[in-house]
């Protein structure tokens, strides 16, 4: 059990030529990757087409990942190289990313850009934090301490369980119904 | 997209899923694009609230402190209490050297524990914790109270522990102290 145990699962697939594995690796880590290149590569526009640089990259070292590191390990440091590579190709020439790749790596790359969100859906802006914070602030005290025991402390169901003195079912249910609670007012922000 | 299977997602966000139920579930991803937006977002969430809770605004600090205080209390007490608790300890023990070395010897006139009726250390020990308290307003912890009682047991039994015949203070005073409070 555990999160690194879900990365191991995509990963198997995605070395078994599953491609849309990769899909929901992409989902998941694209927000992480884009603030961490961002603080490499400050203009918007350019993080993001690092990132998808960085996921292109890892996609195509996939095969030779063994799993000796955890997944996001591995990625993070692709992330960061691709980074400090385009800081230095950007101080030579413009950022043409993927155009030197032959044509069979451009169509790939142009499906991985459909996987990834839109730019201003990508980036997390403040309109979408605000959102996030204010949702948060108006869920009832046992969802909001649930969902914050878990996504800012860390904490296992079993660690939250223990420390709001309830079954593991309803801490289960309380976050889902926070994170539910929080989507619906997240969907409006992410679907124009 | 059924909200079973949206719950399911969310377990599987926070990786709660036993090693043989991972793959249905992702399965069940893997085929649904709502449940995949839903997979997104509630990664969103986490990434915007841990970006939130880093020094400058703390969202995440209140519903901690109004919604649990017991738990935090427990929490912030073992990070809080215990460097000042060990201040006070050291500074109780310093000054009673001190006063000891300064006052001329004299024999205990009635053998047996004696309760120490007032703790000389007690200026030099920290502010009492009683006075901390949580953005909310609330006491995170009373203890101000327990802290002189502690030193009080500290100081006599260093007064005591010469006639005694102790070497030096049990390590387990201040565990027992802490524990029973």
């Amino acid at each position: 059990m555990g999160d690194s145990n879900t990365d191991n699962e995509l990963v198997q697939r995605v070395q078994k030529g599953d491609k849309s594995a990769f899909d929901l690796l992409v989902l998941k880590y694209q927000h992480r990757i884009v603030k961490l290149v961002s603080q490499y590569v400050r203009e918007p526009a350019d993080a993001l087409d690092v990132t998808q640089e960085a996921f292109f990259k890892a996609y195509r070292a996939l095969p030779k990942f063994r799993g000796d590191s955890a997944f996001y390990t591995w990625l993070y440091r692709i992330a960061i190289n691709t980074a400090k590579n385009q800081l230095v190709y950007m101080s030579r020439r413009p950022l043409e990313v993927g155009l030197e790749n032959d044509n069979g790596e451009q169509i790939e790359l142009q499906e991985m850009q459909k996987t990834m969100e839109t730019p201003e859906r990508l980036l997390l802006t403040n309109e979408i934090r605000e959102t996030i914070i204010d949702s948060i602030d108006k869920l009832p005290d046992d969802l909001r301490t649930a969902i914050t025991l878990r996504e800012v402390e860390g904490m296992s169901y079993v660690e939250i369980a223990a420390a709001m003195d309830c079954p593991i079912g309803t801490v289960r249910s309380r976050i889902f119904r926070a994170r539910e609670a929080i989507e619906l007012r997240l969907k409006p922000l992410l679907e124009h | 997209m059924t909200i079973v299977n949206q719950e399911k997602i969310s377990i599987l966000v926070d990786g709660e899923f036993a090693d043989d139920e991972i793959g249905e579930v992702i399965d069940t991803l893997m085929r649904d694009s709502e449940l995949q937006r839903a997979w997104s977002r509630y990664h969103l969430i986490g990434e915007a609230l841990r970006a939130d809770s880093l020094p400058g605004r703390a969202p995440a600090a209140s519903p901690i402190d109004q919604g649990r205080d017991s738990v935090v209390s427990l929490a912030d007490r073992r990070r809080s209490y215990t460097p000042l608790v060990g201040l006070a300890i050291a500074a109780s023990v310093a000054a009673l050297a001190v006063t000891l070395a300064l006052r001329p010897y004299q024999q205990p006139t009635e053998p047996g524990f004696q309760v120490a009726t007032s703790v000389t250390t007690q200026s030099l020990a920290p502010e009492p914790i009683d006075s901390i308290r949580s953005q909310s307003g609330q006491a995170v912890v009373a203890v101000g109270a327990f802290d002189q009682r502690l030193n009080g047991y500290l100081v006599n039994f260093n007064e005591q522990r010469a006639r005694l015949g102790v070497p030096a203070v049990h390590p387990y005073v201040r565990i027992v102290g802490f524990e029973a409070e």
